[in-house]
């Protein structure tokens, strides 16, 4: 026999025996197999072993699986937004880019990690979480905020929207308005779903003193989009209705118009305003970080929906100006949580505050 | 045809919504796949707990890398190159722990050394099926393959892959493929004809 011939064997002889050859491969190696009786018993032992190979099993995938691989996949769905927001702003940070800007963006970071401190669980369960006082200085933020914020670039692509422009006009908005922006706005809260419906009939409430509205860029229903408030539900901004629903019947209605024609009501407290320095928020948190934040916004005015980079249920990262965190770490001592710096750069910190 | 056009559709609609980082797409996504990328990775690491860690650590990679998918190939065929190439890293990363020795060095001398180095993880005939013990044997075998050869011989015989996908899942050509897989055919004969008392009903000779 010649060689070559069996060397074609040789090559065609597994799948041959597999059936998977074509027909007319089949038709050589019939023939070539009768003339050669090497090549006969080399395909009667592959034969064996194809036979062996067909008899395995396929192997079940072990109890638990499916289980594992579901939280997996949810930590890693979770992690890629953490980590893509983490990952640039470290960036950022040892790049050097911020230098870039404008030095009213010496940027100053604040991580919210309450989900693994158990402040989550207590917002939660509790009715009243966190009472906090109002600062003297809060007319400092306006003209810090009407400086900072129209012209604030986004620190990086991937991190900051640029923030609306503000254009106040008071008396152009309806309740009705603001209740459909209400609606639109609602923030995933799959915990509570029972105060769902009744709050997300309220409008979305932020409260401002009257001589700051100005200064203060109102979360817009885009905005908010873009931080990835996901509407599937009831939410933080529910809850903060629910608050100010609770928090006075005295309060005098007023609205802001943003550039991009979303509408956010906004509620002064006429009490507060009368008496701005010692008046006491009472914050009825069952909700999560987004209350948490519309509180300190409430009370130090800095606008979190501008300023949050990120916004997860229990996580929030907040890049602020130098002054911006001066006020916003006078409030946070005064609400009895521990603010831990984790990362100190040129242009600011890193913060995790925990209670 | 219109089935087939259909699930693609399916798969593109999928695709596109676990790329969004919509687990419950993915799993949807991946459910006729992970088994498949189990078994490959049972064979190639010859270890069950391994292989599902490894199985799900594909997945995840898989799911977190989705949007480098482009549909230049098929999505089958990136995926189990994702698992391949993953399975491929493991076996040189843990060699010790999954290579007994080094087989092709063995192999050429042929002078019988293999038999003594063989770990005998035959079962007694007592206490396992022979089915079962046949089974083992031959995964004993792949296990003896080196990390190239055990690759090709799980894809195309045991899991039935063609040259051509083998070729796109490992990125080489046909005839490298081809090639490939006739040397570890070889090997992994020579592996079991040791074995092959083994074999009795398989092998009547």
């Amino acid at each position: 026999m010649k060689h070559s011939e069996c060397k074609r064997c040789k090559d065609l002889l597994f799948d041959f025996a597999s059936g998977l050859t074509e027909e007319k491969q089949n038709q050589w190696m019939k023939i070539h197999l009768e003339e050669c009786p090497a090549c006969k018993q080399e395909y009667e032992e592959v034969m064996q072993i194809v036979h062996v190979m067909k008899s395995m099993d396929e192997p079940e995938l072990p109890p638990g699986f499916q289980i594992q691989l579901h939280k997996k996949l949810v930590d890693a769905a979770t992690d890629k937004k953490k980590g893509s927001v983490l990952d640039g702003l470290k960036e950022t940070f040892e790049a050097g880019r911020w230098r870039a800007f404008a030095p009213a963006l010496a940027c100053l970071v604040l991580v919210i990690g309450v989900f693994g401190s158990g402040l989550y669980d207590d917002w939660k369960n509790a009715d009243v979480v966190i009472v906090g006082e109002k600062s003297n200085n809060t007319p400092a933020i306006v003209s810090t905020q009407e400086e900072v914020m129209p012209s604030a670039p986004p620190i990086e692509k991937s991190l900051t929207p640029v923030p609306p422009k503000v254009e106040s006009k008071p008396e152009n908005v309806t309740q009705e308005q603001g209740k459909e922006t209400a609606r639109s706005t609602s923030v995933p809260q799959e915990k509570t779903p029972e105060i769902t419906p009744q709050l997300t009939n309220e409008p979305v409430v932020t409260t401002a003193e009257e001589d700051q509205n100005n200064g203060i860029a109102v979360a817009s229903e885009e905005t908010a989009a873009s931080y990835g408030l996901r509407a599937s539900g009831g939410g933080g901004s529910a809850a903060w209705s629910e608050q100010s629903a609770d928090m006075e019947e005295k309060t005098q209605e007023e609205s802001l118009l943003i550039e991009n024609d979303a509408f956010v009501n906004v509620e002064a407290d006429a009490e507060l305003q009368q008496t701005p320095a010692m008046s006491n928020y009472r914050v009825f948190v069952n909700q999560s970080v987004i209350t948490y934040l519309e509180v300190c916004q409430q009370v130090t005015g800095i606008n979190w929906s501008t300023k949050a980079d990120t916004l997860e249920e229990n996580y929030a990262l907040l890049i602020l100006t130098d002054s911006e965190w001066e006020i916003f770490s006078d409030y946070i001592n005064s609400t009895g949580i521990t603010a831990q710096t984790v990362h100190t750069g040129d242009a600011g910190v890193a913060v995790m505050i925990q209670r | 045809m219109i089935e087939e056009v259909e699930n693609l559709t399916d798969e593109k609609t999928l695709i596109t919504q676990a790329q969004r980082g919509d687990v419950a797409a993915f799993e949807a996504l991946v459910a006729e796949y992970q088994k498949k990328i189990f078994s490959i990775a049972y064979r190639m690491l010859q270890n069950q707990e391994d292989a599902a860690d490894l199985t799900q650590e594909i997945l995840v990679k898989i799911f977190k890398n989705l949007n480098r998918f482009k549909g230049d190939s098929k999505f089958s065929t990136w995926i189990y190159r994702v698992a391949t190439n993953a399975c491929l890293d493991e076996l040189k990363k843990s060699h010790r722990k999954y290579t007994a020795y080094s087989l092709d060095k063995e192999l050429e001398t042929e002078d019988g050394s293999l038999v003594t180095e063989v770990r005998d993880e035959r079962p007694t005939p007592e206490a396992v099926a022979e089915k079962k013990a046949v089974q083992k044997a031959v995964q004993a075998a792949i296990g003896k393959l080196n990390e190239d050869h055990r690759s090709v011989i799980v894809l195309r015989d045991l899991q039935g892959f063609s040259y051509e996908e083998i070729a796109k899942v490992l990125q080489c050509s046909v005839g490298t493929v081809k090639s490939r897989i006739n040397r570890a055919r070889s090997n992994l004969k020579k592996f079991l004809m040791q074995d092959k008392e083994l074999f009795s009903d398989y092998f009547v000779q």
